[in-house]
């Protein structure tokens, strides 16, 4: 169980974070929607300290960190619970597709080659590139290399998996492919906080539904009640303008 | 016409200068690393801007870069026996002066200046790997030393390849001024010769020659390592099974 208390952050002044308080539990798959500056990407760089909060706690199972006051071994206790996958995907450039599932298994988890190399290459089948495991991030297309992102985030078997906008920076040819491996992430019982502008596969795999706004959280639950029944004005203007802008794919 | 120039001996000498071509080398390698590991200490200092290391690495930058390399291996061959003396003299040892081999004042003076000039190179290639790798190597868990060992400099280390060969050419012809402390090396050794058969022209063509073919060679191992760390290459050979940097 994850539970996030009191998560505060403000850039000059400026609050982007106030005051979240969120408990995960185990399987679930939460996406966090919301408009451009609701706070969303920080929400989740703030949970494996790439932007550390001002203030709050944030527990994973028996780990318990109080940000303003934590030490550079929970920071790496929080960072080691976690996973992420970037919305630029950000392999290592030098080093391949298995290298760089390997690089944490080996680096952080200090396991032998032979067994970490198996593990990756086991990773990469599942993302459906077997055929690429000696491929550098360079030669393969974003959705491939958005798939290594995704099967080096699973190898490090992590508590949580974070996503931010995974398929924002591709075609949306190749957002399919890694939307359907996020989706058999979800199917496979991952514990999930997603940031997604695709709301037609947030609303197919989401378990829950977040809408953020200004810092807070202003709606909380399934797909259904988000998205049929929007309890506040901001999360209806916010729908109704996300499908104004497009072709109603789907029907409820 | 008189025998002006002797062709013959300019290659007759060539073996006897190559004797003290192990010299040249061991000079330019310590000197390298030594400049390398310093320069990469230094650029950390001002990426991170430690407070007091980084006025004083801006100030020795600044002085290395500002003063011949000439004048810097007189300082160190000049200063370094003062430095001694006062140390004997408040601490009351008795270190010896002529114990320290004059080759240590050569290496001192070309590792710092390596160093001065590197730093920059280093950090321009520190700052080129972009943010995004570091942050995905941090989010999986690993330390400072883990994402600058495993990420950040083989990273660097591709952008900054050419400039550091250009930098070890010239550390290498640096090497030739290490008879201003007494050092001989294949420079002061063609000194020697030339005093002897009064034949300095052909001396210094065989000298020349020698640089000449070391540069090439230098040359040739950093485009050979440029190929080796082409992406394209390195990802054809892995998958022919061989491994290579793994
Ligand atoms: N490092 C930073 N320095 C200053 N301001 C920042 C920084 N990171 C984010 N912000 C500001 O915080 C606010 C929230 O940013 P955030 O990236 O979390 O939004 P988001 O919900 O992810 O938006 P988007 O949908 O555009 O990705 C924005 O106003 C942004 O300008
Ligand atoms: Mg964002």
């Amino acid at each position: 169980m994850i539970e996030i208390r009191g998560l505060t952050k403000s850039f000059q002044g400026h609050t982007v974070l106030n005051g979240i308080d969120l408990t995960i539990q185990q399987g679930d798959v939460v996406a966090v929607i919301g408009s451009s500056g609701a706070g969303k990407s920080t929400l989740l760089r703030s949970i494996n300290l790439l932007e550390p909060a001002d203030a709050g706690t944030i527990a994973m199972d028996e780990l318990m960190v109080d940000i303003s006051k934590r030490s550079r071994s929970e920071t790496l206790e929080l960072r080691k619970s976690t996973a992420m996958v970037f919305q630029q995907f950000n392999l290592f450039r030098q080093k391949t597709a298995l290298e760089n599932v390997m690089e944490g298994l080996v680096v952080v988890k200090k396991m032998p080659k032979d067994e970490a190399r198996k593990i990756a290459a086991w990773q990469l089948s599942r993302v459906g590139l077997s055929d690429r495991v000696h491929h550098y991030p360079k030669q393969l297309s974003g959705g491939q290399q958005q798939r290594v992102a995704i099967a080096r985030a699973l190898a490090m078997e992590p508590k949580l998996l974070l996503f931010d906008e995974p398929t924002s920076a591709l075609d949306p040819e190749l957002a399919g492919e890694v939307l359907d491996t996020i989706r058999q992430t979800a199917v496979e019982g991952n514990t999930m906080l997603l940031v997604s502008h695709e709301m037609d596969f947030v609303r197919k795999v989401a378990t829950r539904v977040l809408f953020l706004d200004k810092g807070i959280i202003v709606e909380d639950g399934t797909p259904q009640e988000v998205f049929a029944h929007p309890k506040s004005d901001r999360t209806k203007q916010f729908l109704a303008n996300y499908y104004r802008d497009r072709e109603p794919d789907f029907s409820i | 016409m008189p025998n002006l120039f002797d062709v013959g001996l300019v290659f007759t000498l060539i073996p006897q200068l190559l004797k003290y071509l192990p010299v040249t080398l061991e000079l330019t390698a310590i000197s390298m690393l030594a400049g390398l590991l310093l320069g990469l200490l230094l650029a950390i200092i001002r990426m991170k801007r430690i407070p007091v290391l980084v006025q004083l690495s801006t100030v020795f930058i600044s002085f290395t870069r500002g003063t011949p390399i000439l004048v810097q291996l007189y300082m160190s061959y000049a200063g370094i026996p003062l430095l001694l003396k006062y140390y004997n003299y408040y601490h009351d040892t008795g270190y010896n002066v002529n114990s320290i081999p004059s080759i240590f004042y050569v290496l001192l003076a070309l590792s710092l200046n390596e160093a001065a000039y590197s730093s920059e190179v280093i950090r321009a290639a520190l700052q080129s790997v972009d943010k995004g790798q570091i942050e995905a190597a941090q989010s999986l868990g690993m330390t400072y030393g883990q994402v600058l060992r495993r990420i950040i400099l083989p990273e660097a280390f591709v952008v900054a390849l050419p400039t550091l060969g250009n930098a070890l050419i010239g550390l290498m012809k640096g090497t030739s001024l290490a008879f201003v402390c007494s050092v001989v090396e294949m420079t002061a050794q063609s000194r020697i010769l030339a005093g002897n058969n009064l034949r300095f022209f052909e001396s210094y063509c065989s000298l020349a020659l020698i640089y000449w073919g070391l540069t090439i060679l230098i040359e040739r191992v950093i485009a050979y390592l440029e190929k080796r760390l082409d992406i394209d290459f390195r990802s054809m050979r892995k998958r022919k099974g061989d491994v290579i940097f793994d």
